[in-house]
């Protein structure tokens, strides 16, 4: 489920020219032709990037070796941490969360 | 909706991916020349270790052509890796083997560019490629011709040999489309 606040950005986006490319129970993608920006909004993260950055993104979170996740017993292994390309922030993903977050950022390609 | 992609870059997906394979092989060619220049050098080829000095500077600044053209296009470009070249040769003839070798798997390559380009209708990335096809042609020509030289110097002293593969540049054809200019 999306937090109060990040529910309440979805809503200012979808409002203000956003278009919605890909919508789950997990978050949502949409495209705003007001700004050319991508609006990435998953659990308590909303962030708007051009769209270079929103592939790079992308790429980013696809290229998280999950095996490593599974296997590695350590703690620091238990999530990951992902850079916002020029967004100012990092945010932490479980192995779970790095999964849905894929498949929302698929579809969101797929839509473009 | 606006078609945001297309905004930002007229590069398609495939031929950044290709331009971007490429940046990565330019790159590791530098670094085989480097090496190969290295080896020539401590082993006393001084003139060879030169032209392979100057060759490797060259490959990067291939590098560096394909880099900036896919920036200027607004296309994202990754550095790539440094990974560790062959380091030691048995003779200088097997270092002008391996640069041959190399040469003929950039030219494949650059092929690739060239019919991606074409099968995206990128004609922009097409011209980057042919200036490069046409690099290919001297660059092999040399290599080739080196081994040649060293075939055909059998029996002169290394020194001889050594000086007369420093100057290998001197030996490149002139640019055949050039044959006309005067
Ligand atoms: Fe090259
Ligand atoms: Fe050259």
């Amino acid at each position: 489920m999306l937090c109060n606040q990040t529910q309440r950005i979805v809503n200012l986006v979808k409002q203000n020219f956003g278009i919605e490319l890909v919508e789950n129970e997990k978050g949502g993608v949409y495209q705003c032709d007001k700004t050319n920006r991508i609006y990435v909004c998953y659990a308590t993260t909303v962030a708007a990037f051009r769209i270079d950055n929103f592939l790079n993104f992308k790429r980013i979170v696809d290229g998280v070796d999950i095996h490593q996740m599974i296997y590695n017993l350590s703690d620091d292994c238990d999530y990951e941490i992902i850079d916002l390309p020029n967004a100012s922030k990092k945010i932490k993903l479980t192995l779970c969360e790095i999964i849905h977050l894929r498949e929302l950022l698929e579809s969101a390609k797929f839509a473009l | 909706m606006k078609n945001l992609m297309r905004m930002r870059t007229s590069l398609v997906e495939e031929v950044q991916n290709i331009l971007n394979a490429q940046v990565e092989i330019e790159g590791n060619a530098s670094q085989k020349y480097l090496a190969m220049a290295t080896w020539c050098d401590r082993n006393g080829y001084k003139s060879s270790a030169k032209y392979f000095y100057s060759q490797s500077e060259e490959e990067r600044s291939h590098m560096m052509r394909i880099l900036r053209y896919v920036l200027d296009m607004g296309g994202t470009v990754v550095t790539p890796e440094v990974k560790m070249p062959k380091q030691d040769y048995t003779s200088i003839r097997e270092c002008f083997e391996v640069s041959l070798e190399s040469e003929i798997f950039v030219t494949k390559n650059i092929n690739k560019i060239v019919a991606a380009s074409r099968e995206a209708n990128d004609f922009a990335t097409e011209q980057l490629g042919l200036w490069f096809v046409k690099e290919q042609i001297e660059e092999e020509y040399i290599a080739r011709r080196a081994i040649e030289m060293i075939d055909l110097l059998d029996g002169e002293s290394m020194f001889v040999i050594d000086t007369e593969l420093g100057n290998i540049r001197a030996q490149a054809p002139a640019p055949f489309d050039a044959a006309e200019a005067e």
